[in-house]
């Protein structure tokens, strides 16, 4: 069955993010609170790292069970991240939340272990701020990914597949990036062909939609042009966002719009989840 | 006079995932009182077993504090395997029992020279998980004078997958919690070290019970050497290769028989605790 392999440090796995830094970017997200795009994708890069870096955190440090990248694209390609980790693209996950290139400290709400909530003092870890400059080189910035791909797929042929994970306002300017998107899906281990999940951020209003199985309520062509790219979920993770309330199907793709991606990160399996009893 | 040959004999085993090491290991057992395999028990014992959760960080501390506070409240409170108020003390003793710990363990990172990283901060927020089985078995009074046949009272309760199967004649006579293997998957139910909704606890957790007579066996067991137990195309040959491979004192014979079934694709590759128990007599 595809998608099962076991994700370790032997047989680790990579994630490669890819952001949208276009000028395009610098616009407010549609929705009650403005925001602009490219804040909201930074702080989803920085909430997507923290959330893996927690998840495979064990008390000698962080299980290098995942391999991590951070592509920018706009008026460059290339590594996105800041601080010491400046210029590089795949980096093992323990390396990666070593060396945020800083951390803030922000307020959450926290369950506290009697059904209710506190409020409390968390500490936020950045590891890239947010750009907005230049074109939409979404074509560029996937071949980049599919070069980093299949390299992975080359030296790990067996293990779980690496995750392309794109976040964009969707206004290539370097052509319909479906054929790239394609090329980046066709590289396979023995365990399945590369995924590729789409989170749309957009000005263009509409309902906010997590994992959709259907293009028909998105609100325009770039939302749907990203939605056909993105990548059916494997059955294993169809079956995690089912058990948290999600309506799924069996062809719900990896694509959000203008909603939390963060979920994504708890859909890969490391081992026994550690989950609260309800 | 007539005197009873009656006893039971328990041995434990708990080996590593492959690609682990012993110290990463994160099933856990306690068995109380604490004696060598060889030692004829004639007297009431408990056992606690649990499965640390991988996504959960000091979760073979937590999976050792909850076996062995589970066992000692088995021994010393026999009604905690009953359920109900007992099971409820219990389970807020032990997450009492984690705080003092947990902060013993902080300040010994920070005098080591080692301070929590931010990561382990927010993890540890969330606390520690881990399964749970515990087994209290008890001579059946009158019965082992000698005269009549020797018996044993057994009572478990168990919160999650780590499982209990009793065997008689070498056959499967009773599995528990998990009666099926579809049932085993990523998310059992968890006993988490922040837990303070002991009423939940109780409620979610099952009990059961039975008797045993010499010939009998328990058998103990974390998820993933369950699953291959009832999985096994030919139950008989299982049993028979566990029981010939799980023996006293032999935990490399152990670990190599749990590998060649990794290999070969037959056991998920996941920590194993493992308690067998040998009722004998006559």
């Amino acid at each position: 069955m595809p998608y099962t392999a076991e994700i370790s440090r032997s047989n680790p796995t990579s994630i490669i993010f890819l952001v949208d830094q276009s000028t395009s970017m610098s616009d407010p997200i549609g929705g009650e609170v403005p925001q602009q795009k490219a804040d909201v994708v930074a702080d989803a890069i920085n909430r997507l790292l923290t959330e893996l870096s927690v998840k495979c955190a064990k008390e000698e440090g962080v299980r290098d069970y995942f391999h991590v990248a951070v592509i920018g694209y706009g008026a460059t390609v290339g590594s996105a991240l800041a601080g010491p980790l400046e210029g590089r693209d795949l980096v093992p996950l323990s390396e990666v939340a070593d060396n945020p290139a800083r951390i803030d400290e922000r307020s959450k709400k926290v369950p506290d272990g009697a059904g209710g909530l506190v409020e409390t003092a968390v500490n936020f870890p950045l590891w890239m701020d947010p750009r907005a400059h230049g074109g939409t080189p979404m074509n560029r910035a996937l071949q980049y990914a599919e070069g980093l791909v299949a390299g992975w797929t080359e030296q790990y042929p067996a293990g779980f597949p690496p995750i392309v994970i794109n976040l964009t306002d969707g206004e290539s300017t370097d052509g319909d990036p479906t054929a790239a998107a394609e090329a980046v899906t066709s590289h396979a281990t023995a365990d399945g062909a590369a995924l590729l999940f789409n989170l749309h951020v957009s000005a263009a209003g509409g309902t906010p939609t997590a994992f959709p199985d259907s293009a028909d309520t998105l609100p325009d062509s770039y939302a749907r042009t990203l939605f056909g790219m993105s990548s059916p979920l494997p059955s294993h993770m169809r079956s995690y966002a089912a058990s948290q309330g999600q309506r799924v199907s069996e062809t719900t793709r990896g694509f959000v719009y203008n909603a939390d991606i963060t979920t994504v990160i708890q859909f890969l399996d490391i081992g026994t989840r550690a989950t609260e009893l309800r | 006079m007539t005197t009873s040959t009656s006893c039971v004999y328990v041995t434990h085993l708990v080996a590593p995932k492959k690609g682990s090491t012993a110290a990463e290991c994160e099933d856990a057992v306690a068995v109380l009182p604490g004696h060598p395999h060889d030692h004829m028990l004639r007297e009431p014992f408990a056992a606690g077993i649990c499965d640390g959760a991988t996504e959960s960080a000091l979760a073979k501390d937590w999976a050792r504090l909850l076996s062995r506070t589970a066992a000692e409240h088995a021994m010393a409170w026999p009604d905690v395997l009953a359920g109900g108020t007992s099971f409820e003390q219990f389970a807020e003793a032990v997450v009492a029992r984690w705080g003092p710990w947990l902060a013993d363990y902080t300040m010994a990172r920070q005098a080591d020279g080692r301070p929590l990283k931010w990561y382990e901060h927010t993890k540890l927020e969330e606390g520690a998980y881990a399964t749970l089985l515990t087994l209290r078995v008890d001579p059946e009074s009158g019965a082992h004078n000698g005269k009549t046949a020797p018996s044993w009272r057994w009572r478990a309760a168990a919160l999650g997958d780590s499982c209990l199967f009793h065997l008689r004649d070498n056959q499967l006579i009773q599995t528990f919690p998990v009666s099926a293997v579809e049932e085993f998957g990523t998310t059992p139910d968890l006993f988490s070290s922040r837990n303070r909704d002991a009423v939940l606890l109780a409620d979610r957790t099952r009990f059961t019970g039975g008797n045993c007579r010499p010939g009998d066996r328990l058998l103990l067991m974390t998820d993933a050497l369950a699953a291959w137990l009832m999985s096994a195309p030919d139950q008989a040959d299982a049993v028979g290769q566990l029981l010939e491979y799980a023996g006293p004192d032999d935990l490399d014979d152990f670990n190599n028989w749990l590998n060649g079934l990794r290999d070969s694709q037959q056991l998920r590759n996941d920590d194993v605790a493992f308690v067998r128990i040998d009722f004998e007599g006559r």
